[in-house]
């Protein structure tokens, strides 16, 4: 009975675990102007002031900057870039694997756009002269 | 004491090829660790010269409302052994604004550049000695330019002080390298040495001086020690008032 309990126990605790590490978003954000490993605390300081971030990593010489951060606050894109700003520093780019799996990327902002912006006048010729 | 100049500017130009980082010891910096953050920080400089010993240790606080802002209040405290009187207290109190205006990022590198003032309050005993107390209001202007990369930094000031009631107007260009001794990581741990110079003209005085500062510094994450030995190349000042060198020990802790 005793083995039983605890087995219980264990799979109850795993899943929630599991459960609990999905409900982050993954934040990899690119950072120029990191200059001097001092430097690189002002840009942790700043960003310790947004409750519940974990796993801050930054690797300074490749200005490579990565953190999680609970879902449930959804952080934009925008904001965190902002948040580098203030830190004092310069965002290049920006990925977010969210809690659910999808990936947001500064550099697949085109993505969405509505396709219909991406013809301009000159492509409208050009196509009808083909035809 | 012309060898001693060859064998310093010889090992300064060999040491810009590999030259360093981080907040420079004597001098400025053009960088600012981020908004809303407090640095407290103290540099205890105990200055000899002909005239005798001066300990000179103030208390400062850096608050930073923006990335590109600062002000900050510096209260010293003074303690003098002279061959006309040993006495100590209050030195002037200064307060410092920064406010950065250009900045170009690059990977793993920054230039920046930043207008600084510094009133220097007539607070204290008046000792007629330029940056330590004299009793008397000046304003300080300059511009703080640097270039830092993980390998290698420079940092240089230019500027004027104004003392309106006194005879210690003063142009002054401060030129700073650094070498780290360790690789760049981060959390921060790094051993920096620094090689600073302060060019001083107190044209009212016609005094000129040249000091050479090598300085060693241990960083942590958010807290550094710093060690100074500061001595002058170019002494060009009345007899008497010779400076023979000085000694500086700070601390500086953000939070």
């Amino acid at each position: 009975m005793k083995n039983l309990i605890t087995i219980f126990l264990i799979t109850v605790l795993t899943a929630y675990n599991t459960t609990a590490q999905k409900q982050v978003d993954t934040f990899m954000i690119q950072v120029d102007g990191l200059g001097c490993p001092f430097c690189a605390y002002g840009l942790e300081k700043k960003f310790k002031e947004l409750k519940g971030i974990k796993n801050l990593k930054i690797d300074i010489e490749t200005g490579d900057f990565s953190f999680t951060y609970p879902a449930e606050k959804a952080l934009t894109m925008v904001a965190a870039a902002e948040q580098v700003k203030k830190a004092g520093y310069t965002p290049i780019s920006t990925k977010i694997i969210r809690a659910d799996g999808k990936i947001e990327s500064s550099g697949d902002s085109k993505v969405y756009l509505n396709p219909k912006s991406l013809i301009d006048k000159k492509v409208f010729v050009a196509a009808n002269r083909n035809d | 004491m012309k060898i001693d100049k060859w064998f310093l500017t010889t090992f300064l130009l060999i040491t810009l090829r590999l030259t360093a980082q981080g907040p420079p010891i004597t001098g400025d910096k053009p960088i600012m660790l981020g908004g809303k953050s407090f640095t407290t920080k103290t540099l205890t400089e105990i200055r000899f010269t002909e005239r005798g010993r001066f300990t000179y240790v103030p208390l400062m606080l850096h608050y930073l409302p923006t990335a590109n802002s600062l002000i900050a209040v510096h209260i010293p405290f003074i303690n003098f052994d002279t061959f006309l009187e040993d006495d100590q207290g209050l030195a002037d109190i200064k307060i410092l604004g920064k406010y950065q205006f250009f900045k170009k990022d690059g990977t793993g590198k920054t230039f920046r550049v930043v207008a600084k003032t510094i009133q220097t309050l007539p607070t204290g005993i008046d000792i007629d000695s330029p940056n330590l107390s004299t009793g008397n209001y000046a304003g300080y202007y300059s511009l703080v330019a640097g270039y830092e990369t993980l390998k290698y930094g420079i940092s240089n000031e230019v500027g004027y002080n104004w003392m309106p009631n006194g005879t210690l107007d003063e142009l002054n260009y401060k030129l700073g390298f650094g070498l780290p001794l360790l690789k760049p990581q981060y959390p921060n741990k790094q051993v920096n040495l620094y090689f600073e110079y302060v060019n001083s003209w107190f044209f009212e005085r016609d005094w000129y001086q040249l000091f050479y500062a090598q300085g060693i510094q241990y960083a942590g994450k958010n807290i550094t020690f710093d060690f100074a030995v500061q001595v002058p190349l170019v002494n060009d000042v009345s007899a008497g008032r010779e400076f023979r060198y000085s000694l500086f020990l700070g601390t500086r802790y953000t939070f």
